[in-house]
């Protein structure tokens, strides 16, 4: 009697072939729709989704109407999924590590910029006194990609006296049409205690700020 | 175009998937027909087999994050 019932093992080699064989099945059909344009394949949808919902934002529109460059626009929309994804810190941290690992630290700012509604409020104040698109697209790319210039990221740690001196330095030596200060939580009070000092240190520069509960965004300008 | 999910397949049919496709692969990475790892372009980076989408334009293997599909999307519009 024993010989007629499968041993163990010989029924896990059944089902395993079983389900090889239904893969191979399941595989050719799916390959051939893949093939006929029907169908891609995806890991998770949701990622997907939410890149063409971003792509498809008034915010977007706005971006990629002003930016040429291919990397500045990919930058700019990984500033919005970093937006997006802001109450999910393992995503979040996969990818900026992405983003820094493929373009660097400014690549890193450069997104960050976009996240924190640095750049769509920097085309909002620049729309109107710039004449011709083109000119807005030159204006944009440049900040961005000198970004470590025009760009002030206020850390939790930096110190005043130190952020005070830096800004004095820059506005002094390349006189920048813009600079902008950025901080948020702690940060956001260095951020207003430094305006303060560059108001009174340099009266050819005005100064604007946009702010939320937790965030600053100051624009130093250059007066004409 | 329809996104069919290999999120919950097995990894059996995903190495199927591929060596219908002419790649192969280890259970971790993929590689092409000549044995070289596939390469995500966007984000200079492995293609991990549990992490991998496949898009159209001459078979397009990538990893399933916004960076790539971001970089997809600027080079090929959106095809799906």
């Amino acid at each position: 009697m024993s010989d007629e019932i499968p041993s163990n093992t010989d029924v896990l080699a059944g089902i395993t072939k079983g389900l090889l064989e239904h893969a191979e099945e399941k595989a050719l059909a799916w390959v051939e729709r893949f093939r006929n344009h029907e169908i891609v394949f995806v890991e998770d949808s949701d990622t997907i989704d939410r890149v063409k919902k971003q792509r498809k934002s008034p915010e977007w529109k706005i971006l990629s109407d002003v930016l040429k460059d291919k990397k500045l626009r990919l930058l700019a929309q990984m500033g919005l999924a970093l937006r997006e994804l802001e109450n999910d810190q393992e995503r979040t941290q996969s990818l900026r590590n992405k983003i820094h690992h493929r373009y660097g630290r400014d690549g890193l700012h450069i997104a960050e910029a976009v996240q924190n509604n640095i750049i769509s409020n920097f085309i909002g104040l620049e729309s109107p006194n710039i004449g011709e698109p083109v000119d807005l697209t030159i204006r944009v790319e440049n900040l961005l990609n000198n970004i470590e210039k025009y760009i002030v990221f206020i850390g939790p740690e930096d110190k005043e006296e130190v952020l005070v001196r830096r800004v004095c330095i820059r506005l002094d030596a390349d006189v920048p049409d813009t600079l902008i200060l950025f901080g948020a939580y702690k940060a956001k009070r260095v951020a207003i205690s430094v305006r303060g000092k560059i108001e009174k240190a340099f009266p050819s520069y005005a100064t604007s700020s946009i702010e939320t509960k937790i965030k600053i965004i100051i624009f130093i300008n250059r007066l004409n | 175009m329809e996104m069919l999910s290999l999120k919950n397949e097995p990894i059996e049919l995903k190495i199927a998937i591929l060596e219908k496709m002419g790649y192969s692969s280890d259970g971790t990475f993929i590689y092409d027909s000549s044995g070289d790892m596939i390469i995500d372009p966007y984000i200079d980076e492995a293609v991990r087999i549990d992490n991998m989408v496949i898009l159209q334009g001459s078979e397009i293997i990538l990893d399933s994050n916004p960076l790539s599909f971001a970089g997809y999307f600027e080079d090929h519009g959106e095809i799906f």
